[in-house]
């Protein structure tokens, strides 16, 4: 009887987990189109997907380093430091030819640089966490103040124009935006490594349960500072395209992002507790979900403020609809 | 062997190796006397403990929380709703015109309202069975927004003035500076009293040290966290009234730079992150230390952006000696340590 009980609610969960969301996304379509005739038109679909898309670079890197069962909130700290620092090396005079700066190959400069800076982040967060053994949320916390004070220490709470990345950030091929083209790359390239690579095996095994992993041979720790410096790199991708995509970096810059990259994953159907989640469809029907909401509220005049309280409100119902089935300690 | 002095000597050491931040504590504030101008004066040690009282308040709820292994996020956005919140019932609410009645109404409303949001993260912790940090992260930004948006519908600005003067006696304002420094003493003590002294302080670090063995020897678990999850909330309240008091008005900004010192505080003091370790002792060790910090660096013209830096810095530190200190010169690291990581 009992039994019976938990396997018919753990189905009834089941199917709602994976496709109550499509519900959700279509309901919400029909309730914003019906409010603001404009919201389903061609051009403010191709506007939502614009928007999605940097911060949803930055979802499937979270997508990694929750199925370690880590989690990343330096993420939008992260975002700021890389942004500020690229918007100095940009207009300092005589760090790059001037030439560059209108070219390709400034821009190619300075992406690369940054994604060295991520990649750096990432690989710190990492080790902290596996070899301190520092729970991922104070290990990143602690990280996220540390990058926010030194950006803003660098850029003295000024806004930095950042103009020369609004051509990679804005452009478009036809009227698909370059921003979107990426996007759908990370997506296809990440997708492959977390389905089809080793890696990407080892890292489901580890996030189901870390210590079979290791009696199994596979290398924990170094999984799990890798998934952390992809974190890393797609993080700073994603900040530095959205900060082209607004053409400057103000003090408040990727403030919060960290919430909306966290419940776009989990409504994606990533778990919080490691071990179970995708990047084809979860993280990309997260995202959109989550951009949707707030493209809509904007069409609908909504306070500024109401933001906060309604990306508060997502997580909590995403996580609690993740936990339910939780079996584990609480804390 | 048993001469009083060796005895004397074993125990100074146990204490100095269960709380190393002690030593820290006694070092800085030397430093700080023979080198910060202006840190050793009658004015900037009163100031340095009335700075110290709020955050005191609201570390002990904290630390409740930090040694079941769990953390609350939410205490901050706590401080800035109850500010609002009570600054409103004793502005511009229509009680306002007679202080007798509207002051403690609004501090009824300012721990209300940690109370009632402490006890939606118990429940959301143990019902819902979310980690507190992801639940913690979620109220905080309802009720962080919850406080920007109610402000802006009851006031032009961003803070809430006008609060009778009465109020800030708890504020610690002129001769009635001792006010809120007996105030957060008698918390701590409570706090004390209630982990060292009482089988609810028992439970907590039972079940910070192992949550399963705890409920299979029939401990109440759950209750036990919506407990301490309360507890955390109605010390933000109650740092909310005085933090209000001290400023003089209702602030939406108020708990912005509370967050970080509040879990450095914690953290530094050597409460262990992962449970069962630590105490209120060392939350008042960790912060007396960062708000001497605070304040000696603030004396030398350390704006707030380095202060991030450091407290980042500390958070760090402190979590990787204890890490280091628990393995015991830290060679166990490299085998069998990923098992929940």
């Amino acid at each position: 009887m009992m039994q019976e009980n938990i396997r018919r609610s753990s189905g009834y969960l089941s199917w709602l987990t994976s496709y109550g969301i499509y519900a959700v996304l279509l309901l919400l379509v029909v309730v914003f189109s019906l409010g603001n005739s404009q919201f389903l038109t061609v051009d403010n679909v191709l506007l939502i997907l614009q928007q999605a898309s940097p911060l949803g670079i930055a979802v499937v890197g979270m997508v990694f380093v929750l199925l370690g069962s880590g989690i990343d909130i330096s993420v939008g700290a992260s975002m700021f430091f890389v942004s500020t620092v690229a918007g100095c090396v940009l207009n300092a005079s005589g760090v790059i030819p001037a030439a560059w700066l209108t070219d390709i190959r400034g821009v190619a400069l300075v992406l690369g640089m940054v994604l060295l800076l991520g990649a750096l982040i990432g690989w710190i967060n990492g080790m902290l966490v596996t070899r301190f053994r520092i729970l991922p949320f104070i290990v990143t916390l602690a990280t996220a103040s540390i990058l926010k004070g030194t950006g803003l220490k660098i850029s003295g709470s000024a806004s930095i124009g950042v103009a020369a990345l609004g051509d990679l950030a804005n452009g478009r091929v036809g009227p698909i935006p370059n921003v979107l083209i990426l996007f759908v790359v990370v997506l296809i390239a990440c997708d492959y490594v977390l389905r089809r690579t080793v890696y990407g095996r080892h890292l489901m095994a580890i996030g189901d349960s870390a210590r079979n992993a290791e009696r199994t041979g596979i290398k924990v720790n170094r999984n799990i500072v890798a998934s952390y410096v992809i974190c890393g790199v797609l993080g700073t991708l994603a900040g530095i395209l959205s900060a082209g995509q607004i053409g400057s970096v103000s003090a408040g810059f990727g403030e919060g992002n960290e919430f909306i990259v966290i419940s776009a994953a989990v409504l994606g159907g990533t778990s919080l507790f490691g071990g179970k989640g995708s990047i084809l469809p979860g993280a990309v029907i997260g995202i959109i979900l989550v951009t949707t909401i707030m493209n809509g509220l904007a069409m609908m005049n909504a306070s500024p403020f109401i933001y906060t309280i309604v990306r508060g409100l997502i997580i909590f119902c995403a996580i609690a609809l993740d936990s339910m089935g939780h079996q584990g300690e609480l804390r | 062997m048993h001469n009083p002095s060796s005895d004397c000597q074993r125990k100074v050491w146990s204490i100095f190796r269960e709380m190393p931040i002690l030593p820290l504590l006694i070092v800085s504030f030397l430093g700080a006397i023979a080198g910060v101008p202006y840190f050793c004066t009658v004015g900037n040690l009163r100031n340095y403990l009335l700075q110290s009282s709020d955050l005191l308040i609201i570390s002990c709820g904290l630390t409740f929380v930090v040694l079941n292994g769990g953390i609350d996020f939410s205490i901050t956005s706590i401080l800035t709703l109850g500010s609002v919140a009570g600054a409103y019932v004793m502005a511009l609410s229509p009680l306002a015109a007679t202080p007798a009645l509207s002051i403690p109404v609004a501090i009824a409303v300012m721990m209300g309202i940690g109370l009632l949001v402490g006890m939606v993260n118990g429940l959301a912790v143990t019902q819902l069975k979310m980690p507190s940090f992801v639940a913690t992260l979620a109220t905080q930004l309802v009720v962080g927004g919850l406080a920007v948006q109610f402000t802006s519908m009851v006031s032009a600005t961003s803070s809430i003035a006008g609060l009778p003067e009465v109020f800030f006696v708890l504020g610690g304002e002129g001769r009635f500076f001792f006010v809120p420094i007996l105030i957060a003493v008698a918390v701590w003590l409570f706090s004390w009293w209630l982990l060292e002294r009482t089988l609810f302080g028992q439970w907590v670090y039972a079940i910070g040290v192992n949550p399963k063995a705890s409920f299979i020897s029939g401990l109440p678990v759950k209750r036990t966290i919506v407990g301490l999850m309360v507890l955390s909330g109605v010390c933000a309240g109650l740092a909310s009234v005085i933090a209000t008091a001290r400023n003089g008005v209702g602030m939406s900004s108020l708990g912005d730079k509370m967050f970080l010192t509040t879990i450095a505080s914690v953290i530094v003091g050597g409460t262990n992150t992962s449970g069962g370790h630590g105490g209120v002792m060392h939350t008042l060790l960790g912060v007396l230390f960062i708000t001497l910090l605070n304040n000696a660096l603030n004396l030398l013209g350390v704006g707030w952006y380095t202060m991030m830096i450091v407290l980042g810095g500390l958070i760090l530190l402190s979590a990787m000696s204890t890490h280091l200190l628990n393995s015991r010169a830290g060679w166990t690291w490299k085998k069998g340590q990923a098992s929940d990581v």
